[in-house]
């Protein structure tokens, strides 16, 4: 079984019932670091996601274009701009195709990791949602049953967080207060670890299942 | 905090239609209604100048469209950037066919959707220019002033561009004067009390009642310090030690701006006033203009900025020439 719309689906809606919870851990996250909103603009995000009918459109490439238009109306957050470009490359990536092979999922997620660089202007090391990215692909890169990219994806997460808990953010509003960002999560990072852990949560405990 | 709001998800379209309400010169276009143009039609052949930003900052940002000033503004969420389709629609709104300049704060997701914005309006034939507010000096050293935020003093460059503009300046003119003031504008800030976006379980940042934060953001970006607070002489003499310390070389007047973030009353900004005016004839720098009440705010937050834009003969006549915007007149 190859990755659908239906995979997709399920993904934004895990995504969404996720902020639930997460939107005040990001924003009390985000406080330490910036102006405390991370967790209310993505929540709001996923929410504005979780409207539109993903399994209603054509083919994947179609479906993240599509969300990617719903998120370009509903924020201008830099972060929430990373997250629409994000959609718009692995659009662009999976143009007119009705499934795609888990396998190739590391490439695109490098792609989107590319893409987020060239539109933040930034660079790995920085500790921001990047490096998240980059692992992430790395991580992915290679593998191809559900299972195994689940748990690979999980324990990506966990690494990066880990790797640059302790140094200090180098970009965006964070590097004003390099020092304090020390020992401290970058919240995009973050955010990104908690959501792939709530989309992947389905592969991590029935592997070979689909999400 | 206590708000006189309805639902917070309604905050900002709330807002957007009194204004326009209150002021028929202003309309808001576009599909999600997210940009404020002037109910003029643009004239043909003159340059564009757009801005845009997030709510919070009232009259800073679409406070300013008006005469000689911006022809159009995308408008975010509170204390978030305007998205890809509001900058898209304010600077299809501001085109007259002369291009159109793109004037706003140095944010992230700003740069990142009038970038974005920017490329669209290319595919549709419309040349755009981006010049950055990069005025505030707590936010990066002197030798990385491209990486300041924009503040209070972008307001100059908007006046300057702005008035250019009218006077049939091409887009690479207008252009060039934004970035010159810009160049020669400088801010710091200094924070009292905070402010809570809508709907948020709290403030956006704790300050005790007897701490003060210098040079913090109007986001509540951490600033330089936080330390007691003190006499606002005491204050002033330091926030103006940085500023002069940034003083171009052929600088010999200034324009002045004593903002208020929101809470603080004009009482305290002309306090403030008393004691820069004193230290700029200290300085032999003499004041061609002089703006002191709320300009750009923070909602609530109580604090104020202290703005001097380094004047010269291509920038002080630019700033005195007529405008006429609901927040700022001049002739």
């Amino acid at each position: 079984m190859a990755f659908t719309t239906h995979h997709l689906a399920m993904a934004v809606a895990r995504a969404n019932a996720r902020m639930g919870t997460l939107a005040d851990e990001l924003n009390a996250a985000d406080a330490r670091l910036g102006d405390g909103d991370t967790g209310s603009m993505l929540a709001r995000l996923t929410a504005v996601f979780a409207t539109v009918d993903v399994e209603a459109q054509p083919d994947v490439g179609a479906a993240f274009m599509a969300l990617a238009k719903a998120g370009a109306s509903s924020t201008g957050s830099s972060l929430g701009t990373l997250v629409i470009t994000a959609m718009m490359t692995a659009g662009k990536e999976t143009a007119g195709q009705s499934e795609i092979g888990w396998d190739r999922l590391g490439s695109i997620v490098g792609k989107v990791r590319d893409a987020a660089m060239v539109r933040g202007k930034a660079e790995l090391g920085a500790k921001t949602i990047v490096d998240g990215l980059d692992a992430l692909a790395r991580a992915l890169d290679g593998k191809s049953a559900p299972g195994v990219l689940g748990e690979a994806a999980v324990a990506a997460m966990d690494g990066v967080l880990a790797e640059f808990r302790g140094r200090p953010c180098t970009m965006g509003r964070a590097r004003m207060f390099a020092e304090r960002s020390v020992g401290l999560d970058d919240p995009g990072m973050l955010a990104l670890a908690e959501l792939v852990k709530a989309v992947t949560s389905g592969h991590v405990h029935q592997a070979g299942a689909p999400a | 905090m206590k708000k006189l709001i309805n639902d917070p998800a309604n905050y900002v379209d709330e807002m957007l239609d009194g204004l326009c309400a209150a002021h028929p010169g202003l309309v808001r276009v576009g599909s999600d209604r997210r940009a404020i143009a002037r109910s003029r039609p643009m004239p043909s052949g003159k340059v564009g100048v757009v801005s845009g930003g997030g709510s919070g900052h009232l009259p800073l940002f679409t406070g300013y469209v008006g005469e000689g000033l911006l022809d159009a503004c995308a408008i975010g969420n509170v204390f978030e950037g305007p998205t890809i389709n509001s900058c898209q629609d304010a600077i299809a709104a501001a085109n007259g066919g002369a291009g159109v300049l793109c004037l706003f704060g140095n944010y992230g997701g700003d740069k990142m959707n009038f970038e974005m914005a920017g490329e669209l309006a290319a595919m549709e034939g419309i040349e755009t220019r981006t010049v950055l507010g990069t005025d505030d000096i707590a936010s990066a050293g002197p030798d990385e002033t491209g990486k300041r935020r924009g503040v209070a003093g972008l307001i100059f460059a908007y006046k300057a561009a702005g008035a250019k503009a009218v006077q049939g300046g091409d887009l690479d003119a207008v252009a060039a004067i934004a970035q010159k003031t810009v160049d020669r504008t400088r801010t710091i800030g200094v924070a009292l009390s905070s402010c809570q976006i809508p709907g948020a379980a709290g403030p956006n940042f704790t300050i005790a009642d007897d701490e003060i934060e210098m040079g913090m953001g109007i986001h509540g970006e951490p600033g330089i310090w936080r330390k007691q607070t003190r006499p606002v002489d005491e204050l002033v003499d330091e926030m103006m030690g940085l500023l002069l310390a940034e003083r171009p070389q052929d600088a010999r007047r200034v324009a002045v701006l004593i903002n208020s973030l929101g809470a603080t009353p004009f009482e305290e900004l002309f306090i403030i006033y008393r004691r820069v005016a004193q230290v700029l004839d200290e300085a032999g720098l003499a004041v061609g203009q002089r703006l002191i009440g709320p300009y750009v705010t923070s909602m609530e937050m109580g604090g104020a900025s202290i703005s001097l834009c380094y004047l010269d003969e291509e920038v002080e006549p630019l700033l005195a020439a007529p405008a006429n915007c609901p927040f700022w007149q001049v002739g």
